[in-house]
C-alpha cells in the first residue's frame, strides 16, 4: 500500500476525497519551491537597450516568474515580458533564464530617463530544459 | 479546538507566528499544485503561427504556466522575444515570440516567427490545480 500525507478542506474526508481543488495538501502532487526572490533596478538615460543578470548557480534552468512596476513612482505591478508602441515608440521588458543566470532586458526607444524596477521569484524546481 | 498542521521557517515561533510568509507549510492555506508537467522538445515553427497542440485530460480549463527554450539556449515565458532580436520596433515587431492558451480540452503552444526563419523550440509546461470555475 503506497503511504500519504493527506491535508483535505473542511468536510471533505482525507482518506477518500480525490478532487485536488479539495486538498489543502496531498503528497501526490509536487508544488513549487521557493529559491530565492529580489529585485533589479536598470537605469535608463533615453533611447537603447540595457541588459543585467542576478546569478542563481542551480545548475539547471529553474522555474521563474518577474513583475515590474508600469513607472518608478507607481505601486503597481504587471507581469513581464510587456511590450508596449504606439507611433513608433516602444518600451519592452524581457527575462530569460539560463542554467546559471537570470537576465533582465529593457528597451525602449526615448523618453525620459527611468530607473526600471524588476522584481523576480526563482523556485528551485527544474525544467529539464 | 481546532487542529492545525503548521510548519515555520526556522527562527519563527510555530505556536505563534502568524505572518503567512513565515510559514513552510499552514494546513489553513491551499497549497498550488502541479497536477502535470511536461516538455515538448524540437518543435519546429515554421508559419505564423504553428501552433502546438496538447490534449491535457483535465475536465475542466486548467491553470496553465509554460516556459519556451529558443534556438539562443535561453528560456522565456509567454510573449517573450529571443533574447538576440534586435532592439527595434521593428525587430520586435517583427520577431519570433509566443502565446499559450488553453480550454476545456487542449493547451494551445502558438509560436510565431515573424520575418524570421524556422525555428525550433523545446516548451516546458505545467498544470496546476484550479478551481474550475470559469
Amino acid at each position: 500500500m503506497t503511504q500519504k500525507i493527506v491535508i483535505s478542506k473542511p468536510t471533505f474526508d482525507a482518506k477518500t476525497e480525490t478532487d485536488p481543488n479539495n486538498l489543502i495538501f496531498s503528497s501526490d502532487y509536487d508544488s513549487l519551491k521557493y529559491y530565492v526572490s529580489g529585485y533589479v533596478n536598470i537605469d535608463m538615460s533615453g533611447a537603447g537597450s540595457i541588459e543585467t543578470y542576478v546569478t542563481h548557480d542551480l545548475g539547471y534552468v529553474p522555474f521563474f516568474i518577474a513583475f515590474f512596476n508600469w513607472m518608478p513612482h507607481e505601486t503597481d505591478y504587471t507581469h513581464v515580458p510587456f511590450y508596449t508602441a504606439s507611433f513608433g515608440s516602444y518600451k519592452t521588458l524581457d527575462v530569460y533564464a539560463t542554467t546559471t543566470r537570470l537576465y533582465f532586458t529593457v528597451k525602449k526607444s526615448g523618453g525620459s530617463a527611468i530607473t526600471q524596477k524588476i522584481v523576480y521569484k526563482i523556485f528551485r524546481n527544474n525544467m529539464g530544459l | 479546538m481546532v487542529q492545525k498542521i503548521v510548519i515555520t521557517k526556522a527562527g519563527y515561533e510555530v505556536l505563534t507566528e502568524s505572518d503567512k510568509n513565515n510559514y513552510i507549510f499552514h494546513s489553513d492555506y491551499n497549497t498550488l499544485k502541479i497536477i502535470s508537467e511536461g516538455v515538448i522538445t524540437a518543435q519546429t515553427v515554421t508559419a505564423n503561427p504553428t501552433t502546438f497542440t496538447l490534449e491535457h485530460g483535465m475536465s475542466y480549463i486548467p491553470a496553465v504556466m509554460a516556459f519556451i527554450k529558443y534556438p539562443d539556449g535561453y528560456v522565456a515565458l509567454p510573449r517573450g522575444i529571443p533574447r538576440d532580436t534586435t532592439d527595434t520596433y521593428l525587430g520586435v515587431a517583427n520577431s519570433r515570440y509566443w502565446e499559450v492558451e488553453m480550454d476545456a480540452t487542449y493547451i494551445y503552444f502558438i509560436c510565431y516567427k515573424g520575418t524570421t526563419a524556422n525555428y525550433n523550440v523545446d516548451i516546458k509546461f505545467y498544470i496546476f490545480e484550479a478551481p474550475s470555475n470559469y
